[in-house]
């Protein structure tokens, strides 16, 4: 296992959302919460000055949601790996999110262990394909 | 009376005039031709009487004076015939010594009677034009009837040089009533009924044959020749025969009211007019065997020839302001038919008018409806389905990310969960967020539900080349939804194909075929029992400017077509006709 945390950024519009799940990522210990923001434009800016390894991207979100931010991320960091968490569950939005370049789809409404794991899952492919 | 009893009676009439006139052939002047001729004629007139007055105690109005009067006129006859039998068969005195005397008190006592009696006949005379144009045509009559009775009976008598100024007055007076009499019926025959035919024209029919008869015998008694041919008696008989069966008949005639629509056989119209022919074909003939016509028979035919002309000149010009009767009528009716067609339109502007408001404000309430749920979901996915994911996050960070046997964290956990879920379920109720993806998208979702859901077996069909605006698409969704609710609701198990078509131009519609088993639907389209949705489906539609269709049979599916124009707007102006 890789001993540096994931470097993880959090988009969304809900301060209280931000705040609860800012501090359980910040508790991982193999994570690293480098910036939270809650708006699209914010955090698309974020994401393109911090190169981050890991972005939980709020998908039902004013100015284009969800979907224009990761088309944007994918450009600004392509390196960057891209989960949505979202309250909606909709096939068609999953499927638009994965076409616009997201790597995991979580719920809100699950168990936020789900969030966790898809967030490491990263870390996993990674160095399965590094190491 | 029924049929059978009165043809019963005639065939007695028809007999009775057989045997008198057997008698009269066979044994002219024997004396039980006599007395039988003397004997049938009081009964006949008797019988006739009590006829005519029975008659008249079953009705009322002018029919009642009417029949009451002739046969108060037939008694008096009667009784006279009675004077007579009693001189002649009983006393045996010779006919010419009995002339006049007491039997001719009531025979002319009976013409008043009978001529008032005729004259109170339910007519139809009740415009004065139609007064006067009976006047004219009794006076053409009895111009014409003079004429024949002038030629053929008056004139002699007149001429017959009796020394008795008396027997020469009431010798005068029989033809002459004789005219009355004629010229009345004929007039009551020229306004006839026809519902009254029958009784009428056998009454007209007995006073005919009576006048004949009278007038036969005024000729007969001046030429002092009546005792060798004295077949007048077989005319009274059946005459008052006729006039009894006449009011018979009347018993059973419909009751004729005054204000009954007369309408008039066609040769009635002609009697007038064939007594004035009658006395043309006298005056030709007379002219032809004597030579010339008496001075009296020339006034008579001119005077007849002026009414004749005179009742023409009113028939021109009453035909005339007849024409322009019918052509200001025409003209009135016009009127009211443009006068009546613009308050139609009117209305059926105001109609539409009231319409297009009803239109616009259902638009302006669905509008507002949705605009309002929108904001109700925005409110609940913002604030409150935010809040409830913090709180279950902030109960992972709580007991930390290891399970924990603490049963109270648990429930609270289940609880926001619980909370959570149905806030989805009543978001995308209020506000089908994936509509933003699009209405294929939104309409695809949908279908993929249904499909898991295993209830039904659905398909689309894509054939949309234009993007609806917000609210039509909402509507159309809406719809689209509706209808597979309902599919998998009454037809579980069937194959369903949603077909979306449209464009800017033409609107956008979608159709839903289901194989299911199909229902009654209502005469109004609107839901049936257990279809509630559709109601709703016809008032969204309606309330953007378009239209639901629903075609189903028990066991052949059910179809169900919407269409909603590109821009909901309301219909303003009335279709062309």
């Amino acid at each position: 296992m890789n001993g540096t945390p994931l470097r993880v950024i959090i988009v969304d519009d809900s301060g209280e959302v931000l705040s609860a799940l800012g501090r359980i990522i910040d508790k991982q210990v193999d994570m690293e919460l480098v910036g939270v923001a809650s708006s699209v434009d914010d955090g698309v800016m974020f994401v393109r000055s911090l190169q981050p390894d890991v972005v939980v991207l709020d998908v039902n979100m004013p100015d284009g949601g969800g979907l224009r931010a990761a088309k944007e991320m994918v450009v600004a960091a392509p390196g960057a790996r891209l989960v949505a968490f979202s309250a909606f569950d909709k096939m068609l939005i999953r499927k638009a999110m994965t076409v616009a370049g997201v790597s995991a789809y979580v719920s809100k409404s699950g168990d936020i262990r789900e969030l966790l794991t898809a967030i490491r899952a990263g870390r996993d492919v990674d160095a399965l394909t590094t190491g | 009376m029924g049929r059978r009893p009165f043809l019963l009676l005639v065939a007695a009439v028809v007999v009775l005039g057989g045997v008198n006139a057997v008698m009269l052939v066979a044994a002219p002047l024997q004396r039980q031709t006599v007395v039988f001729d003397d004997y049938s004629e009081t009964l006949a007139a008797l019988l006739a009487a009590g006829a005519c007055l029975f008659t008249a105690s079953r009705w009322h109005g002018r029919s009642r004076q009417a029949w009451g009067l002739i046969g108060i006129g037939a008694a008096c006859w009667g009784l006279g015939q009675v004077a007579w039998t009693y001189q002649e068969a009983i006393l045996n005195l010779q006919p010419a010594n009995l002339f006049p005397s007491y039997p001719d008190l009531g025979y002319l006592l009976s013409v008043p009677f009978a001529i008032v009696g005729l004259l109170r006949l339910p007519g139809a005379v009740t415009t004065n034009e139609a007064r006067l144009r009976s006047l004219l045509d009794g006076l053409l009559m009895a111009g014409a009837l003079l004429f024949i009775s002038w030629d053929l009976v008056l004139g002699p008598v007149y001429a017959s040089s009796s020394t008795d100024a008396f027997a020469q007055i009431v010798g005068l007076a029989y033809p002459i009533s004789d005219i009355a009499m004629a010229t009345i019926v004929l007039l009551t025959l020229s306004r006839l009924r026809v519902g009254q035919r029958l009784p009428i024209t056998l009454l007209a029919c007995g006073v005919l044959l009576n006048a004949f008869a009278d007038s036969s015998f005024a000729y007969l008694t001046t030429v002092q020749n009546y005792n060798a041919v004295n077949f007048p008696d077989l005319g009274w008989t059946m005459g008052y025969a006729l006039i009894g069966l006449a009011a018979v008949r009347t018993l059973r005639a419909s009751a004729a009211r005054d204000d009954d629509k007369v309408r008039q056989p066609r040769w009635t119209l002609m009697l007038p007019y064939v007594t004035v022919a009658a006395a043309g074909i006298a005056a030709v003939v007379t002219e032809l065997v004597a030579g010339a016509l008496t001075r009296v028979l020339e006034w008579d035919l001119i005077l007849t020839i002026s009414v004749v002309l005179f009742r023409q000149f009113l028939f021109v010009r009453e035909t005339r302001s007849l024409n322009e009767q019918v052509a200001r009528k025409n003209d009135d009716l016009d009127l009211q038919v443009r006068e009546r067609t613009g308050a139609l339109v009117e209305s059926l502007e105001d109609l539409y008018r009231s319409n297009d408001e009803r239109t616009k404000l259902l638009l302006r309430l669905v509008t507002v409806q949705e605009q309002e749920r929108q904001h109700i979901a925005g409110v609940i996915h913002d604030d409150m389905l935010q809040s409830m994911i913090a709180a279950k996050m902030r109960m992972f960070l709580l007991h930390g990310d290891g399970d924990t046997d603490d049963a109270t964290a648990t429930s609270i956990e289940l609880s926001i969960e619980g909370a959570i879920v149905r806030m989805r379920t009543m978001l995308s109720d209020l506000h089908p967020h994936i509509l933003e993806l699009g209405l294929i998208a939104a309409v695809e979702q949908s279908i993929a539900e249904f499909n898991d859901d295993g209830r039904l077996s659905v398909v689309l069909q894509n054939e949309l080349t234009g993007d609806p605006s917000p609210i039509v698409a909402t509507t159309l969704y809406r719809i689209v939804r509706e209808g597979l609710n309902n599919a998998s609701k009454h037809a579980q198990g069937a194959t369903v194909t949603v077909r979306l078509h449209g464009d800017q131009d033409g609107g956008f519609s979608a159709r839903i075929t289901d194989d299911g088993p199909g229902f009654v639907p209502r005469g109004d389209g609107r839901s049936p029992q257990g279809h509630l949705g559709l109601s709703s489906m016809h008032e969204r539609a309606e309330a953007l400017g378009g239209w639901v269709r629903i075609d189903s049979v028990p066991g052949s599916g059910t179809v169900i077509e919407v269409w909603l124009p590109q821009k909901p707007e309301v219909i303003s102006q009335i279709p062309a006709a």
